[in-house]
């Protein structure tokens, strides 16, 4: 019975992080389409809803083992799991008060090497893959398409550079809408399997699945791909704007070029099995695109509060999913902690949702 | 550095390096020039020059065309993962 109950509450919470995980990452998406008015800022949204919902289904290969390599793989139990996410889902919220784009995927990470940390201790955590799958991809993505964006960025301007301004601007929106569509896809893509595969592996630990070679069921594709799909077309507005008009103020041709550079950066990761954060690359081909054109023209200090946010995100979901482990633990080992967790969750939720509605709206108000 | 190195796969970290530079410039390139003959096939036409018109609308195709094959080429690496 308590089994059963953990299971709900880790199902549960696993796709309160892939919402969080949709709208938190709307604005990788369609930030810069919205800014450089490529698209309406509700059509680019529902767009990008409808793209990560169909890029949830595009490929299977669950990764089952989440932080597989960084981690112990008999560290991972349920009540682990959850205070992980946890972690993932408060960091998520902080950076969305602040409007930060930070990683999903990081926080995920670190939550859970948080919560080992605090169940296992550290002999439980392995530095080297610490280093080598999350720390160093996330020194490469943003420098990477930085330069990249940068470059191309300076192409464009030296194709187009005498053209008349009306045709080429309507051309780059009308590419935009292609690249938003290519990242939104890919988005889906990497991020929903994130979900399938924490929900896999507290299937197979309650002994529902297999451990050997677990099939995800057809229930677990279909509700990770619609939350992460009502999670995007919730719209991050706080975010939208800081990568579409905070960083730099862009023209269709930059904005092309970001999301360009960054979709080809992401795919190229993906094809190598190099892993890189969606956003990390795409912030990094936003600055570089204005960079590119102007150093000044980018706001470096809202660019510094991003990479202290990135920074951050380790330890910080690390920390958060660590006092969600030991809390949950006073209660002793079994489902009381977690659900008084829950409840408490569900409480903050309720609390930001009321103080955030408001401003959330003006902020639409104000893309429109 | 040394540390970097031993965790790192370099060979992937080139391959991405060198692959995104190649596509997301060649990319950026390619709609680029779609976008410049397509204006210039408008220039042409209105100033009457019809076979001016044709070989940048020729251009404009082609260039295209390597567009949609790299979004296509993108969206096969999505499904092959």
């Amino acid at each position: 019975m308590d089994a059963d109950l953990l299971l709900y509450l880790v199902v549960g919470v696993a796709l309160a992080f892939d919402f969080t995980n949709g709208f938190h990452d709307t604005a990788n998406v369609v930030a810069t389409s919205i800014s450089t008015r490529a698209l309406r800022p509700r059509a680019a949204i529902a767009l990008a809803a409808i793209l990560n919902f169909v890029g949830a289904f595009l490929s299977l290969e669950v990764a089952a083992t989440i932080a597989s390599g960084i981690v112990e793989a008999d560290a991972v139990s349920m009540s682990v799991i959850f205070a992980g996410l946890v972690g993932a889902i408060v960091w998520n919220l902080v950076t969305w008060w602040f409007g930060l784009p930070s990683s999903s995927s990081h926080a995920l990470i670190g939550g859970v090497v948080g919560a080992v940390l605090a169940s296992h201790g550290p002999s439980a955590v392995i530095g080297e893959g610490l280093l080598g799958k999350v720390i160093a991809p996330a020194l490469v993505a943003p420098v990477l398409a930085f330069c990249v964006a940068g470059v191309a960025i300076i192409v464009a301007y030296r194709v187009v550079g005498r053209q008349r301004p009306g045709p080429v601007t309507r051309g780059f929106r009308l590419g935009q809408i292609v690249s938003g569509g290519l990242l939104a896809l890919a988005h889906g893509t990497n991020d929903a399997q994130k979900t399938m595969g924490v929900i896999t592996l507290a299937l197979v630990a309650h002994g529902t699945l297999p451990a050997e070679n677990p099939e995800v069921p057809m229930w677990v594709v279909v509700s990770a791909a619609t939350a992460i799909a009502l999670g995007t077309y919730s719209g991050g507005w706080r975010i939208i704007r800081t990568m579409g008009s905070r960083i730099i103020r862009m023209d269709a041709a930059q904005g092309f070029s970001a999301q360009g550079a960054g979709a080809t950066v992401i795919l190229a990761a993906t094809h190598a099995g190099f892993p890189l954060s969606t956003t990390h690359v795409i912030s990094g081909a936003v600055m570089g695109s204005g960079a590119a054109k102007r150093l000044s023209a980018v706001r470096w200090g809202v660019a510094g509060n991003i990479a202290i946010a990135w920074v951050l995100t380790l330890p910080m979901a690390g920390a958060t999913g660590a006092v969600v482990y030991g809390f949950s633990s006073l209660f002793g080992g079994g489902v009381a902690g977690p659900i008084v967790v829950a409840v408490l969750l569900v409480i903050g939720l309720v609390a930001l949702y009321v103080m955030r509605v408001r401003q959330d709206a003006v902020a639409a108000a104000e893309a429109t | 550095m040394t540390v970097f190195a031993s965790v790192i796969d370099t060979g992937a970290l080139f391959e991405v390096i060198w692959v995104s530079f190649a596509a997301g410039v060649g990319l950026t390139l390619a709609f680029s020039l779609a976008i410049a003959s397509a204006s210039r096939a408008g220039q042409q036409r209105r100033g009457g020059t019809l076979g001016g018109a044709i070989a940048w609308w020729l251009v404009t195709a082609i260039c295209a065309m390597v567009c949609v094959v790299a979004v296509v080429a993108g969206v096969t690496v999505m499904l092959s993962k």
